[in-house]
């Protein structure tokens, strides 16, 4: 029998995660599908659980001049109905799953979980957002676009717990995101695309672009986009963007119908915008 | 171990675990069965109970975030006048066929009731993303929907 | 009440309030709860099953356990358990017994199988040998083979697997007390569990009980399958004598039950001065690893042809391959949806090689009253497919669509028959229904018939008929679900046939009973099917009327295909349906709706692949059905042309609105993209693949 621990503080839950080798239990919606088991019986979890849902210090949606910060127990519906957060973030936590499943999953639950197909991820590299990771011992910060390392991959320490993400503010002035799925809504994606523009009179500042679901993480190269910003040469940023490419056929779509269409909108979306 | 909750209103101890699914403990613990499980992944809509006001997928919240709080299913959502006026459209309309998924639509109609002041058609349409019927090609439930818009707002 | 009365459904409020019981919501104190222990390989023995000791809470159930090892279906061929030889990764080898699940998972947890692998057949094209072949037919028609024609217009149609994905999985709980075997759960055909049971248990037909419970969706799922379910099932609860419940969980549904055949058909169209000569057209089948129904759907695939079209010279060829694939079985349609895309999609495509319009191109073949079918069979009903062309330009604004049509637009058309009830002399030679109503002393009639309620309206429809008939409010009819201890055989609730069919007997039965509703007494009036003398079919040459009577549709489809991302919207949807006369216009209006919706799944959206014979899509997350917001704005309106044999006119409805979505979706997305598709569902993915060529 595993055991399932439910403590009312982060502090006891850093402990526990420090004591005993255990799943960390956000919001479940992706964990309860890969633990399926036969109804009225209980999930096949092969580690004891440790539920941080209740903790109300991972429950707090904060903005402030240089940043934002989201609590890693937030749920996506939070993220969507708050009016002070930017639409760029909030469009895809809102084409997310169906309203049910946005009250019940979280912010830090679509990072650490790290499927190729969580949404959140090309918002978040393409926001240069950070992880903040907590044990014990302390508070280490990186890169989501780090932390993530591949399919169900992170970075995450066995004696830590992802407690928030930090957001800095920047000034994008133009935004575009596209998700396609199998089906209009509640679906997950085949591929998805962000791309943010910072624009001064006219001229491109500043752009980042993340593709979603192509590779086994979401794609963003910084260089490519500086590149990019100096030159102006679309063909040239999709040519080094596809040569990121790296996915594979699999049963929700084609690697060619990834990598041709998500090319496309972004070359799409510049030649009309940038 | 024991989990104390709030079920339709009563105040309730489960006999069960963190782990368990709300579901599960719905149906077989208190013979909640209108409360149904279709896919059980959360894509489906038929197993949908408000916990805490908040519409969820019951085959994907554990008891751990069930203690202390408020849930109600379409047994006691059905209870309320609002109920009657749903029932009523959909009856009227002929948005039933199998009935399996109904009980989750009904519960999702409320939440949009609830959660939304303007109902245009997106609106309406993202608010039963959730739910899938696989009988009726959804026009008649829509109709109902609009039904009930027209009657509990204007 | 009278037939044109608007009514609600009688069995509305407890599902809406979900105070409706299906199999899951049954409580029961002590249960045994089964899972079913199968095959991880595709092809070849089991050599050895070790079973954890020291369970003595669990018991296992198998092929050593019931009296005959067969599942009668149409033949015997599948095995309740099998005893060692496997053909399709799923296959059932045992059932394990507990009452604490988590007793069962943990002793499943340590079975050992111990195989000898052979390798399996996964394509119909890797079908060489005699025994990979079920059945083979062939039907003529003037003479294919001696025409003086121009050329040969020639293409290949394909379709996937599609699921039936009803919202209730499969279910059943058995039980056996005072030597009385009895079967409860989700179902289609009481009656064929129950002759399934009688072969599969020795017991005789008076221990046998079998009850349908609320079900929640079936569309074919619950026709065949569930006498597999029962038998196994029958086998435990004779083991243990005690209750035993077996729900499957949805992945495992889906997984392992059946599914839509996936199919070919090669057209080849003989043309002289731009007319069709003739047509030669092998139509082909997967039916996975047993036989199952995959005989009698090869039929109405087969039967259905030449759709709504007189073509003097024909030849149909079909064949059905045994595969190591999961075994495919009815699905709402049964054969039609396959080869009806195929014909429609030639026909649009040889109205795009003579520039012409898709409707004024097919109104040159229709069938008429009098015409001779492809089988040959006299078209005796009046058939209006040129009324309901124009009806169907009246409705969709056609001209108007075509003048207005934009950039990455298109707009497809469909025409297609259904047959209702059983093939040829199926109701006659076969099934041989029989129903009874029965007034009671309080005047309440009852309908008893073995035609279950499973989503489609079929307590309302025929409660419905009867109450019109007798003139009495519908609160005076009782119409239970069906237990074969109570009711008549009137057949499986299948083919389309309940409310031309089975309603038939009742309206026939009712006009019987009516000058005798004022007798205080209990009245039960019986009624037998009675073949209609001008149906006259032999079964070996596949030649005379295939069905009783056709029902048609007529849609037209308008799609929208992104230039960037070539995801599909299908916008509109007009329909025009010859159903004879709607019993109940609202339920209809349901059917078409929910036909549509199958139909647009099975068109572009519901793609369902195997690799080495374990299908990929397997939940709702990668199976993709529609929502709401997929749905199309639809505008539909049916034709009244009265049958003779029906219930107030009525024919066939249920499966007739699924047959010509995909078609017309399929055509109007050709239109939008200029690309040849001949292979559904059209995804995205093949419509870059068809732009990068």
């Amino acid at each position: 029998m595993i055991q399932s621990y439910r403590p009312e503080t982060l502090k006891e839950a850093l402990q526990i995660r420090n004591q005993i080798d255990c799943t960390v239990f956000a919001g479940g919606t992706d964990l309860y599908i890969r633990k399926r088991q036969w109804q009225g019986a209980e999930r096949r979890f092969d580690n004891d659980l440790l539920f941080i849902h209740q903790l109300s210090e991972l429950r707090k949606i904060e903005v402030s001049d240089e940043e934002i910060i989201l609590g890693a127990c937030v749920t996506q519906s939070e993220i969507e109905g708050d009016a002070y957060l930017p639409e760029f973030l909030r469009m895809p936590y809102r084409l997310m799953g169906n309203p049910a499943i946005r009250n019940t999953a979280t912010v830090g639950g679509n990072i650490v979980n790290a499927a190729q197909v969580a949404d959140s991820l090309p918002v978040l590299f393409a926001l240069d957002s950070q992880v903040v990771l907590q044990s014990i011992h302390g508070e280490r910060k990186m890169p989501t676009m780090d932390f993530v390392i591949g399919k169900y991959k992170t970075g995450i320490q066995t004696n830590e717990i992802l407690t928030h993400v930090m957001i800095p503010k920047k000034n994008w002035t133009d935004f575009y995101y596209r998700k396609i799925g199998s089906r209009k809504q509640n679906i997950l994606s085949k591929l998805s695309v962000i791309v943010l523009l910072e624009k001064k009179n006219d001229d491109l500042t500043n752009l980042a672009i993340s593709i979603g679901c192509v590779n086994e993480k979401p794609i963003r190269d910084h260089e490519i986009e500086q590149g990019f910003l100096e030159s102006g040469a679309i063909n040239q940023l999709i040519d080094q963007l596809y040569d990121k490419m790296e996915g594979q056929n699999d049963k929700r779509s084609s690697k060619a119908y990834r990598e041709i269409t998500s090319l496309k909108l972004i070359k799409d979306y510049l030649e009309k915008n940038s | 171990m024991k989990i104390p909750f709030q079920l339709n209103g009563e105040p309730v101890v489960a006999e069960t675990t963190y782990s368990m699914r709300l579901l599960d403990v719905v149906r077989n613990e208190f013979g909640l069965t209108g409360t149904k499980e279709g896919c059980s992944e959360g894509e489906c809509g038929a197993c949908l109970v408000f916990l805490d006001n908040k519409l969820v997928n019951s085959c994907m919240v554990p008891m751990s975030h069930v203690v202390g709080k408020k849930v109600e299913t379409i047994e006691g959502f059905a209870k309320s006048e609002r109920y009657q006026v749903i029932e009523q459209a959909f009856q009227n309309h002929g948005a039933v066929q199998c009935g399996f998924c109904i009980p989750g639509m009904i519960m999702a109609v409320e939440n949009l009731l609830r959660t939304q002041t303007v109902f245009t058609e997106e609106i309406i349409k993202e608010s039963m993303s959730g739910n899938i019927c696989r009988c009726t090609g959804y026009q008649l439930i829509y109709d109902a929907i609009k039904t009930v818009i027209q009657e509990v707002v204007e | 009440m009278n037939i044109h009365d608007k009514i609600n459904r009688v069995d509305g409020i407890s599902k809406i309030n979900g105070s409706a019981k299906y199999i899951e919501d049954i409580h029961l104190d002590e249960v045994f709860h089964a899972r079913t222990l199968r095959s991880g390989i595709a092809k070849g023995r089991v050599k050895s099953i070790d079973y954890p000791v020291d369970y003595e809470d669990i018991i296992v159930v198998d092929s050593h356990d019931i009296h005959k090892n067969e599942v009668l279906m149409i033949t015997t061929d599948m095995p309740v358990f099998t005893p060692s030889e496997v053909t399709y990764v799923g296959e059932p080898l045992s059932l394990i017994l507990g009452k604490d699940k988590h007793r069962v998972i943990e002793f499943m947890n340590q079975i050992k199988i111990v195989y000898e692998e052979d390798e399996g057949i996964f394509a119909m094209d890797a079908c060489t040998k005699a025994e990979d072949i079920f059945s083979e037919y062939v039907y003529e028609k003037g003479n294919i083979h001696e025409l003086e024609y121009d050329e040969i217009f020639e293409k290949v149609y394909e379709t996937g697997y599609q699921e039936q994905l009803y919202m209730e999985k499969q279910g059943m709980i058995a039980s056996y007390d005072d030597h009385i075997l009895t079967i409860q759960g989700s179902m289609q055909c009481p009656y064929y569990i129950k002759n399934a049971l009688i072969h599969a248990t020795g017991l005789p037909d008076h221990r046998i009980r079998v009850i349908q419970t609320t079900t929640g969706g079936a569309f074919g799922g619950k026709e065949e399958y569930p006498s597999l379910l029962a038998c196994q099932l029958a086998a435990a609860a004779m083991k243990v004598r005690q209750t035993v419940s077996l729900i499957f969980d949805r992945r495992e549904d889906i997984l392992t039950t059946t599914k839509r055949h996936p199919s070919r058909t090669t057209i080849k169209s003989y043309l002289k001065d731009d007319k069709i000569l003739g047509m030669d057209i092998l139509y082909e089948i997967d039916g996975g690893s047993y036989r199952g129904l995959t005989d009698v759907v090869l039929q109405r695939g087969l039967l259905t042809l030449t759709g709504c079209y007189k073509i003097d010279h024909v030849q149909v060829k079909g064949k059905a391959y045994r595969t190591n694939n999961i075994f495919s079985g009815a699905f709402r349609g049964f054969g039609a949806p396959q080869s009806m895309f195929a014909l429609e999609q030639h026909m649009n495509q040889l109205a795009k090689k003579f520039k012409e319009d898709p409707i004024s191109y097919r109104r040159k073949y229709f069938v008429q009253q009098g015409d001779l079918s492809a089988t040959s069979g006299v078209f005796h009903e009046k058939i209006l497919l040129n009324q309901m062309a124009d009806a169907l330009i009246r409705l969709s604004e056609y001209d108007d669509l075509l003048a207005k049509k934009e950039k990455n637009m298109g707009i497809g058309v469909s025409f297609v028959p259904h047959g209702g009830g059983f093939t040829g002399d199926g109701e006659a030679a076969h099934i041989k229904a029989q129903v009874k109503l029965k007034k009671d002393t309080l005047n309440r009639v009852h309908l008893l018939v073995s035609t279950v309620e499973m989503g489609q309206g079929a307590k309302t429809v025929l409660s419905k008929i009867v109450a019109s008939t007798l003139e009495i409010p519908i609160e005076q009819i009782v119409y239970d679900d069906p237990d074969t201890f109570k009711v008549p055989d009137s057949g499986p609730t299948v083919a389309s046939r309940t409310t031309m069919v089975v309603g038939g007997l009742l309206y026939k039965a009712a006009l019987e009973l009516k000058p005798l509703m004022n007798n205080p007494a209990e009245i039960v009036i019986t009624k037998n099917y009675v073949h209609p003398e001008e149906i006259v079919w032999n079964q070996k040459s596949l030649k005379g009327n295939a069905y009783l009577a056709y029902s048609w549709s007529a849609v037209v489809a308008v799609v929208y295909v992104d230039p960037i991302t070539w995801e599909i919207d299908c916008q509109k949807l007009y329909g025009i349906y010859d159903v004879g006369v709607p019993v109940d216009e609202k339920t209809l209006l349901g059917q078409v709706h929910g036909g549509v919706a199958q139909g647009l799944g099975y068109g572009m959206m519901e793609k369902m692949e195997s690799e080495q014979g374990i299908l990929q899509h397997n939940s709702f997350s990668s199976y993709a059905v529609p929502v709401m917001a997929d749905m199309p704005k639809m505008e539909v309106d049916w034709i009244f042309n009265p049958y003779r044999e029906g219930p107030y006119g009525a024919k066939a409805a249920g499966e007739l609105t699924l047959v010509g979505v995909a078609p017309a979706i399929a055509a109007a997305v050709e239109d939008a993209t200029g690309f040849d598709l001949c292979r559904l569902p059209i995804m995205p993915e093949d419509l870059v693949k068809e732009a990068e060529k």
